[in-house]
């Protein structure tokens, strides 16, 4: 599905990338120092924290997928910006936010191996480094398909433009830039959705003939245990709201950085609380057209052809560009934030912790500078090569947020709240987490479970939310018991490490 | 196909979860938020911070208020 550009379209899109090109680079210009490029030089201001954050957690994939899912499954994926957001959100803007910036700490990781020790630090980061590193390659393939098959240009050509685009003013800004053209992006990102929504709207007769065409089941948000999509109640509940969301915006880097590159300890709460505003918007104008979608083209072979279908149906020459822009935006700022974030957990965690701690302020700047530039040349080997695999691993690498997220969360709460953890619990713990997560995710899968001659141990296609539930309990326990056997840490350790 | 003891567990709590009426799992959608606007009203903020702004104490929690009542609405509503 291919949808018609006119030079209209061509122009607005220009003038959009011409603009973020353009704030990345200037802002570079300001950056001297490591602490500059990773965290904003601590001046970033609360409002633009707060866009960023929101623009960071809607990909350009999300977009089309959330409004397919919405498609497909109606109102229930509007849970992953609601209650699988806002609450986390809140308690991280009031709880944990203010107490990681009071630290000066530049990675949770960093925080990790104040409160324990060097071998949580490393675990986690490690983890988080092929996380992001593989999601890279993920984000930059994803999205140049969504581009490719909307646009019809070539998936090369869309993963080149993109990777060489965002990894310019990424090397050269840092996180400033990142934070002030995710502002930008968060901006045309809402906009041009927003445009896509109210067309639709007028299409239907407006907002209550709307809501009175679309069937009760298509307007629940709680499903029950037996539901045939990945979103039963028991999964949304304690999978994502509980476990999921708390270990994303209290523990996930790309998340909790930009908080850390905050003017103040309050700027950094007030991001949280102004990107919780933000997010309960979202859903308005991500689902709202997959919605639109099912009653205006019932008939789609592909729910993640909604989106697009609305964008070739709806909008007149010139609106089109700005959509693209918008989605261009959604996948642009997720893509730098990955960057800087992997960027800087690599140059603290393992060049300047490992490598040369007394690294200088102008040294880290290069090492974070470089550690990008390989980070895009790696982003866009690893889409080429993953467009040519099979599906399945290309799945694979999608579900890997979901085996030690669960897992990280049982250690960040420990430590914070916990006095009594050690540091070898907390390893221990985290490794016995990862291993149930993955040991789930093996027997769940078919070839495995045939092999084996077991049924598959879930009865729902994408499991994900489950397996961070076990993984963050079994964690929790291994955790809590070896602590138990283990010698406290010293007080002069937990006295500021742990929250009062 | 076979069965293992992890899948008698998770078969376990699957018919327990069945069995819990949905309007109750509605409820505690809006309870979540409830109870969180509750804490939000009542929890000190910035007390071992000697330069915290009262004012700036007030927005924090008149924001986060908001956030959660917005919750509130949508959960009660759908």
């Amino acid at each position: 599905m291919s949808t018609t550009l006119t030079p209209l379209d061509f122009v607005l899109l220009g003038l959009y990338l011409a603009g973020t090109l353009g704030v990345g680079l200037w802002i570079g210009r300001s950056i001297r120092t490591g602490e500059d490029f990773f965290l904003g030089g601590r001046k970033l201001p609360w409002w633009a924290i707060g866009m960023s954050l929101v623009a960071t957690d809607i990909g350009g994939p999300d977009i089309i997928g959330v409004g397919g899912a919405a498609y497909n499954h109606g109102m229930a994926v509007a849970n992953f910006e609601w209650i699988g957001c806002v609450p986390a959100m809140i308690v991280g803007a009031l709880v944990f936010i203010p107490f990681f910036w009071r630290m000066g700490v530049a990675t949770i990781p960093e925080y990790l191996e104040k409160r324990f020790d060097v071998r949580v630090r490393t675990a986690l980061s490690i983890c988080w480094q092929i996380f992001m590193a593989c999601n890279l390659g993920v984000m930059l393939l994803a999205s140049a398909r969504m581009m490719s098959e909307l646009f019809g240009w070539g998936e090369t050509t869309c993963i080149l433009a993109t990777a060489v685009l965002v990894g310019a003013y990424t090397i050269v800004g840092g996180l400033a830039a990142v934070v002030y053209t995710d502002m930008i992006q968060c901006t045309v990102m809402i906009a041009g959705c927003l445009g896509v929504l109210v067309l639709g709207l007028v299409e239907l007769g407006g907002p209550t003939a709307f809501w009175e065409q679309l069937e009760p089941a298509q307007k629940a948000l709680v499903l029950p245990v037996d539901t045939d999509t990945p979103f039963p109640w028991t999964g949304i509940l304690f999978g994502l709201a509980m476990i999921l969301s708390p270990a994303y915006w209290i523990g996930n880097q790309a998340i909790v950085q930009r908080s850390l590159g905050a003017k103040s300890a309050f700027q950094a709460q007030a991001a949280y609380v102004w990107g919780a505003l933000l997010k309960s918007l979202i859903p308005v104008i991500i689902v709202g057209p997959g919605l639109v979608a099912v009653l205006l083209y019932p008939e789609l072979d592909q729910a993640d052809h909604a989106f697009p279908q609305l964008v070739a149906g709806l909008l007149p020459a010139g609106l089109r560009g700005i959509f693209l822009a918008a989605f261009l935006a959604a996948l642009m700022s997720s893509v730098d934030s990955y960057l800087n974030s992997a960027s800087t957990l690599v140059a603290h965690d393992i060049y300047r912790r490992f490598v040369a701690p007394e690294a200088d302020a102008v040294a880290m700047l290069r090492v974070g500078r470089s550690v990008t530039a390989i980070l895009v040349i790696w982003s866009i080997a690893c889409a080429m090569v993953m467009a040519r695999l099979d599906e399945g691993i290309y799945t694979i690498f999608q579900t890997l947020m979901s085996f030690f997220q669960g897992p990280a969360l049982a250690v960040l709460l420990a430590g914070t709240l916990w006095k009594r953890a050690t540091g070898t619990g907390a390893l221990v713990g985290f490794l016995g987490g990862l291993v149930t997560t993955v040991g789930q995710f093996l027997l769940n899968n078919d070839a495995v479970c045939s092999w084996l001659g077991l049924r598959p141990l879930f009865q729902i296609d994408e499991p994900f939310l489950y397996y961070s539930i076990w993984g963050f309990l079994v964690a929790g326990g291994l955790l809590v018991t070896v602590s138990l056997l283990t010698r406290r840490e010293p007080d002069e350790k937990t006295s500021l490490t742990v929250l009062r | 196909m076979t069965s293992t003891f992890l899948h008698d567990i998770g078969d376990t709590i699957r018919n327990a979860m069945a069995t819990v009426p949905l309007s109750l799992v509605g409820w505690a959608f809006v309870a979540i938020p409830l109870v969180l606007l509750v804490w939000v009203l009542t929890c000190p903020i910035g007390d071992d911070d000697e330069n915290r702004d009262p004012k700036q104490v007030r927005l924090l929690r008149i924001g986060a208020a908001l956030a959660l009542m917005l919750q509130i609405v949508i959960y009660g509503l759908l």
